[in-house]
């Protein structure tokens, strides 16, 4: 799950090459609550500090 | 009527040229200009690539700490590389499409999500009076360094954001990047690519199909060999 965020990082950066810049756009919002739903759900899920 | 005189008032204001008096920065009726279009133009192309690459190295060098010292990130530390990643998207969308305001936006949510995940970081291990997570980099720990890169990436893409002048630039035919990427660019994106595609395979191994782990492993879990 985790590593699909990162994996949307390189789509990203490759439709800003290819020069399809509103979906790379779309796909950074998307992103952007990806992360902010990871933080919580790191928050709930892990037991922090070890 | 009024949507005119805005239109005649702006292109008047674009073939005004620009003075380098200290007045001129501050009078509505002046236009402040301290370098040509073409040397301010490549100032901006500078700041970005600037902007592209630094969190790109900054990612490189932690993944270098984790080869070398065998130390795998743990859970802050991976949504940390995330934040270097869309802190590094805006600088590509700016240098591929011209300067925008909504692509120094993309950075300044990156630079926001880093610092609140840094600073949730050291909170949580001051709270437990623990001297300290993972290897040090110049005297400071990694999520000391990330917090200090998204205070300064902030400061730096709100001053962005106020230079009205890029923004000018951008929309003149003459200095709109070209729809073909040139090499210099490509290479920016090879390694961002690089970085990117080093982190999914850190990532797969680590953490495998779920979220990452809370106590970073010793070795790879996922991995085959």
């Amino acid at each position: 799950m985790f590593a699909l965020a990162v994996v949307g990082f390189l789509v990203a950066f490759g439709l800003v090459l290819s020069g399809r810049r509103k979906p790379a756009i779309a796909i950074a919002v998307v992103l952007m609550g990806v992360c902010i739903a990871f933080y919580y759900l790191h928050n709930y899920e892990v037991d922090w500090p070890w | 009527m009024v949507n005119d005189e805005v239109a005649s008032a702006g292109s008047n204001e674009n073939s005004q040229s620009g003075e380098r008096s200290l007045s001129a920065l501050f009078s509505d009726n002046k236009k402040f200009e301290l370098l040509s279009d073409s040397q301010a133009n490549s100032l901006f192309r500078f700041f970005n690539y600037f902007g592209l690459i630094v969190p790109m190295l900054v990612v490189l060098t932690a993944m270098g700490y984790q080869v070398i010292e065998d130390d795998l990130p743990c859970s802050h530390c991976n949504m940390q590389r995330l934040g270097y990643f869309m802190l590094a998207l805006g600088p590509a969308l700016n240098l591929r499409f011209g300067f925008r305001p909504s692509h120094y936006g993309i950075s300044l949510a990156g630079a926001f999500f880093l610092g609140a995940v840094a600073l949730d970081m050291m909170v949580r291990i001051a709270n437990q009076n623990l001297p300290g997570w993972g290897p040090k980099a110049l005297g400071l720990h990694m999520y000391g360094w990330s917090l200090v890169i998204a205070i300064i990436g902030g400061i730096a893409l709100v001053i962005m954001l106020l230079w009205d002048r890029q923004f000018e630039l951008s929309r003149m035919k003459e200095h709109r990047p070209s729809k073909k990427a040139s090499g210099l660019l490509i290479a920016a994106f090879v390694i961002a690519f690089i970085v990117i595609g080093l982190d999914v395979v850190s990532v797969v191994l680590e953490c495998g199909p779920g979220i990452c782990p809370d106590t970073p492993p010793t070795n790879y879990p996922f991995s085959p060999f």
